[in-house]
């Protein structure tokens, strides 16, 4: 069994406020549907909180609603299952239902939440192992330790100190519908756009301060028809994505072009091009040229680096086929 | 410890647990229904699948506190004094071998056909993707539950 901590669940932001008032930062870990959380501590002794705050009983992060604007809001406790089958998703933004119908497996979906999915912790081979396996080898930065067995040479200084590679199927989505996300914490609320969220550190990851939580996942509907998403993974199910991209291509009076891509580097990649002349595959080719240029794959998964590096340009001729995109 | 309470194959439990112990570990620990497979233990291999509300979760991945007024159904629990129509396809298909994932894959099919009671070759193969079978190649078990969903089709409930 797992060393134990304590377990609180509250009923009410107000009562989370409280709750944390007495806690020290660092020393809890809030969880959601759990699964990432649960296979984190298990493999990572070392990591225990000494509190669990459950966030299930949170009303205020359920449920999924249409905005003024044009806009949806996704509560953060929304399963991935629920996502995929839900009818509004489905109708406005049949992506993020499609993408989350593609996430871990079906018994996996059943819990985990979407707010649990874009944070899911970064992976490494040498950080994703057994307990076992944990306890032969020396702790490596991201598990607390003072080397890196990726990149042997890294040290304090280096940046980003730690490369394990973010592994969101949705994040890259939810990028190119511009979502913002909707935070409450100890000072109270405030939004941050999902572009501003995500930091290139492998440890820290993200910009969510101490006892902050995600509420609700707002997107932009506008472009939301407009958007795929391919992965490259060796199982069609259960396996992190090994390469994901989704892109999202608008042609009006100008021609709009974005790319976003996970499983690669520290945080999730967006590219963003336009040009009034319409000039599709030069476009294109500039995003295939950046999207490689900005790619950093190590030897973290099964593929090796370059395939991963080259699978972008494939993945994002896959997305603009399914887009309706003709080559001449 | 907390004290909680929760259903599990129809009757009520209130016992007293440890924040940090699994789900899996209740059940198999506490309540000696060894049904329930430990497998990879961090949500890989699928083999503790159980039903919770009626829908098949990872029972290795729960912290058991989060069960608290719930109904979880076991492998123990699908049906009384006879095989449930999934489990008797599986016998006759050949669809069992060294039997750990058995337990999941059964209660995957009797979630499936409560909820598509005439599934698709492609709904039977999503149903059975989250769960690891090293012996079958899974074609077996994928007739067994066709062949299952006939049955029930047929009058034949657990
Ligand atoms: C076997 C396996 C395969 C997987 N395959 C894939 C895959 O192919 N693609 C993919 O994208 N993912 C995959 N995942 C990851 C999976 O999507 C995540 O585990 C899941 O989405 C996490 O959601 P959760 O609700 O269980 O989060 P939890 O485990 O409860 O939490 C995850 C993290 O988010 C934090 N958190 C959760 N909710 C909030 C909130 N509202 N506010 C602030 N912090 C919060 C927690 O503190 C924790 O740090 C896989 C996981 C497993 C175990
Ligand atoms: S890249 Fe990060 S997780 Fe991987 S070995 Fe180095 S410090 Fe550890």
């Amino acid at each position: 069994m797992m060393p134990s901590f304590a377990y609180e669940r509250p009923r009410s932001l107000e009562e989370l406020g409280k709750l944390l008032e007495n806690l020290e930062a660092g020393s809890f870990l809030f969880s959601a549907g759990a699964t990432d959380v649960i296979s984190g501590l298990k493999s990572h002794p070392q990591s225990y909180p000494k509190t669990l705050i459950s966030l299930t009983a949170l009303s205020e992060l359920k449920g999924v609603r249409l905005l003024e604007k044009n806009r949806l809001s996704i509560g953060a406790l929304t399963k991935l299952s629920e996502i995929a089958e839900n009818a509004l998703i489905l109708k406005q933004a049949a992506v993020v239902a499609q993408t989350a119908a593609k996430i871990a497996s079906p018994q996996i979906r059943n819990r985990a939440t979407i707010a649990g999915n874009i944070l899911v912790n970064n992976r490494c081979s040498y950080f994703n192992q057994s307990r076992h396996n944990r306890l032969v080898h020396q702790f490596c930065f991201k598990a607390g330790g003072d080397i890196c067995h990726l990149i042997p040479a890294a040290r304090e200084g280096h940046s980003p100190l730690c490369r394990a590679r973010f592994v969101s199927d949705l994040a890259p989505v939810l990028l190119l519908l511009r979502a913002t996300l909707q935070l409450w914490g100890p000072d109270g609320y405030r939004k941050i756009s999902l572009e501003d969220f995500y930091t290139p550190d492998g440890i820290r990851r993200n910009n969510l301060k101490s006892g902050e939580i995600i509420t609700a996942i707002e997107t932009d509907l506008s472009c939301a028809k407009n958007v795929t998403y391919e992965k490259l993974r060796i199982r069609n199910t259960l396996d992190f994505p090994s390469v994901g991209v989704a892109v999202m291509l608008n042609v009006t009076e100008s021609m709009e072009l974005a790319v976003c891509y996970t499983g690669v580097n520290t945080h999730p990649v967006l590219i963003k091009l336009s040009d009034d002349r319409k000039n599709g595959k030069a476009m294109i080719q500039a995003a295939c040229d950046q999207a490689k240029k900005s790619a950093q794959p190590l030897r973290q998964d099964h593929f090796p680096p370059s395939y991963r590096k080259e699978m972008i340009a494939v993945l994002i001729h896959q997305n603009l086929q399914k887009l309706g995109w003709k080559n001449d | 410890m907390k004290v909680i309470t929760l259903k599990v194959n129809g009757h009520c439990f209130v016992k007293a647990v440890c924040p940090s112990m699994t789900l899996l570990e209740f059940l198999r620990e506490e309540l000696h229904l060894t049904g329930t497979k430990r497998g990879c233990d961090v949500g890989d291999c699928g083999c503790c699948t159980v039903l919770l509300d009626g829908k098949p979760i990872l029972s290795c991945l729960l912290p058991v506190i989060e069960a608290e007024g719930c109904e979880v159904v076991t492998i123990e629990g699908i049906s009384e004094c006879r095989l449930h129509p999934v489990q008797e396809a599986m016998v006759e298909q050949g669809a069992i071998q060294c039997g750990f994932c058995t337990p999941a894959m059964v209660l995957n099919g009797v979630h499936l056909l409560g909820t598509h009671p005439r599934p698709t070759v492609d709904q039977v193969k999503e149903c059975v993707s989250g769960t690891l079978c090293r012996c079958t190649g899974y074609t077996k078990i994928e007739t067994a539950f066709l062949e299952a969903a006939k049955k029930m089709e047929h009058g034949d409930n657990p």
